[in-house]
């Protein structure tokens, strides 16, 4: 049905006669004729050059690397909470080697958190013990403190840390790992002689400790 | 097809009919001119995402809008700093010297803007009155109704002239 006939039809459904509807009719065919106004091609090209123009520069470009953009987004947030659980984590634990990497990054931004790490170690041999973990995993953690605290020449507050981080984790230790960690305090006493007359004392005070104990005992005997 | 294509296709096919809805409800020849170049940006930042197959209705909703928009705050339209508008202005010119197109506006001039939206719409630029009631939100009875009223008021006014 074309738009003149439907128009008629529409008229009369309203119910004026057909002769009024014809002559209602009439009048919006010649309506018509202001749509052959037309804008000239000029206008029109120049509008649509200006305009794909701008969404090339302006609105695809940044849409394409949305994308991208989100993905790096979510390796960041993934990444910095993986990161900060990771610090809680102990040999053995998955995310164990990101606190390891997370260190070396941490030394390389802060060079003394190097004794930091010192620590960490003791508390992770303490808490193994703790946990009753493989007496391997122990031995290993042990290897790496005494490694960093050959490294480390300083000596500080946190030194004493960790002394009774590992005297903590020897007497919740089982045997064979209270010998390996006995052999390492023994060692850190040499080497942190070395070091300072206050750890001296403090090394004469446990010989001196220990000989008052075997003297007394061989009293008791 | 490319989406530059087929938008340009869009372009050339609608751009006229929204120019002179615009300019027919406004007789600003500049501000129809601006208008249509915003409707028509509006389209193509969102043309990878509409429907294509109510168009028609859909750009001329997007041109109503904008124009009840800037009825609403009688603001001037600010076009981007980029976007140079330019105007045809011998258009202007034809349309004003045109004796049948200068009855035909004052006539149109003479209705309400209800009455007047909906004759351009049917009358001028030939929508069905599905359409023009998905343009004008009002139901189709209703566009009936208005175009019913409009016919009537503009018989009376062409006739008044030509008396």
């Amino acid at each position: 049905m074309d738009k003149n006939n439907q128009l008629l039809k529409e008229l009369l459904i309203r119910g004026i006669s057909p002769a009024e509807a014809e002559q209602l009719a009439y009048f919006a065919r010649k309506f018509s004729y202001l749509s052959t106004f037309e804008r000239s091609e000029s206008v029109k090209t120049h509008f649509l050059e200006k305009l794909t123009r701008r969404k090339e520069k302006v609105i695809w470009w940044p849409r394409m690397f949305v994308p991208a953009m989100a993905f790096v987004i979510v390796l960041l947030v993934l990444g910095a909470g993986t990161v900060v659980a990771s610090q809680k984590s102990l040999p053995g634990e998955p995310l164990y080697p990101v606190k390891r990497l997370s260190e070396k990054v941490g030394v390389i931004v802060k060079p003394d958190f190097e004794q930091q790490i010192i620590v960490r170690r003791t508390e992770e041999v303490r808490d193994l013990v703790e946990k009753k973990e493989e007496p391997d995993l122990v031995r290993k953690t042990l290897e790496d403190f005494s490694q960093k605290r050959k490294k480390s020449d300083e000596v500080n507050g946190r030194f004493e840390q960790s002394l009774r981080n590992l005297e903590e984790a020897k007497e919740k230790s089982s045997e064979d790992e209270r010998k390996q960690i006995e052999n390492v305090l023994e060692r850190l006493d040499d080497g942190h002689d070395e070091n300072g007359e206050e750890v001296k004392g403090e090394k004469s005070e446990k010989k001196g400790n220990s000989e008052d104990r075997s003297r007394s005992s061989g009293q008791e005997d | 097809m490319s989406n530059e294509r087929e938008f340009s296709q869009f372009y050339e096919k609608y751009s006229d009919k929204i120019f002179r809805y615009l300019y027919f409800q406004t007789k600003n020849f500049h501000l129809a001119e601006d208008l249509t170049s915003e409707v028509f940006t509006k389209a193509w930042e969102v043309w990878g995402n509409i429907r294509h197959d109510y168009l028609q209705a859909w750009v001329f909703k997007v041109a109503h809008n904008l124009l009840v928009d800037w009825y609403r705050k009688k603001k001037e339209m600010k076009m981007p700093e980029h976007f140079e508008a330019s105007y045809d202005d011998n258009l202007l010119e034809k349309i004003q010297r045109d004796e049948e197109a200068n009855l035909l506006t004052r006539a149109l001039e003479v209705l309400p803007e209800k009455l007047k939206r909906v004759a351009i719409l049917r009358f001028i630029e030939g929508l069905s009155a599905k359409e023009v009631a998905v343009i004008l939100e009002v139901s189709e009875v209703n566009v009936r109704v208005l175009q019913h009223r409009a016919l009537v008021k503009l018989k009376e006014e062409m006739k008044d002239g030509q008396e």
